[in-house]
């Protein structure tokens, strides 16, 4: 698992999660993903290459996407795929954040 | 009813990377779709950190075995535990959130054991927790 962070203006991140978002990968990226999701007012998670996500991921993005909300932010998911997304669904997560298909509605949505 | 694989992890999350790469191993010999390796995976990791974070007294070493098999077009995967009986399906699932703000964080494993495995079944037998999830392949 790994995470790769892209600037887009200040305060605005687009976060490029690439891997398993398991108990093992997310024991890898949650320090550095909670201290992105503290620190921006806006902020996109690329899901495009997460293989597989099970619950313990869904607490980072659920965390990730309170700590961001709770200051007035905007926390979107961009470009789920297959059983990801499936995961979202069915645990109501795509009910509780915006998630896009489309990168540039993503950025319209976080820069609005 | 084909060769049961089986592995056996100790009390420890650690061990989690592990059965990864075990059920990884067995897509071939079960002759696993994507579809249902993902479902396989994702139960057993739910099933699995349960287990491990609730069914035993703090620093005390225990194993956690799994059996995978296929049966014509339905995998099965069992899991079987010595700690306190702990039935999954007994569970409430938690009640969809209307806003993130209400949102609770954690609970949702049993959801997805629900959708994700087509039968689930428990049983409390001679000390033992066993948990048997079905999957279509």
């Amino acid at each position: 698992m790994n995470l790769g962070v892209e600037p887009i203006a200040t305060g605005i991140v687009k976060v490029i999660l690439n891997g398993r978002l398991d108990i093992t990968g997310a024991g890898v990226i949650d320090l550095q993903f909670s201290a992105i999701a503290g620190s921006h007012r806006g902020v996109i998670v690329d899901l495009a290459s997460v293989s597989f996500l099970a619950s313990i991921g869904i607490r980072t993005l659920l965390l990730g996407a309170k700590a961001v909300q709770r200051r007035g932010g905007t926390f979107v998911l961009l470009n789920p795929v297959g059983e990801v997304e499936k995961v979202l669904e069915v645990t109501g997560v795509t009910d509780l954040m915006p998630i896009y298909h489309n990168s540039d509605e993503a950025l319209a949505a976080v820069t609005a | 009813m084909g060769e049961v694989h089986s592995l056996k992890l100790r009390n420890d999350r650690a061990e989690l990377a592990r059965m990864m790469t075990w059920i990884e191993q067995l897509v071939g010999p079960l002759k696993l779709p994507p579809q249902t390796t993902y479902a396989v995976q994702l139960c057993l990791e739910e099933a699995v950190v349960n287990i491990i974070s609730y069914a035993f007294e703090p620093d005390t070493e225990h194993d956690v075995k799994i059996g995978i098999w296929r049966d014509g077009r339905t995998v099965f995967a069992e899991i079987i535990d010595d700690g306190r009986p702990f039935d999954p399906l007994s569970q409430e699932t938690p009640r969809r959130a209307a806003d993130l703000k209400s949102a609770h964080v954690g609970g949702l494993g049993i959801t997805l054991m629900h959708n994700f495995a087509t039968n689930i079944g428990y049983r409390r037998s001679g000390g033992t927790n066993r948990l048997t999830l079905s999957f279509a392949a």
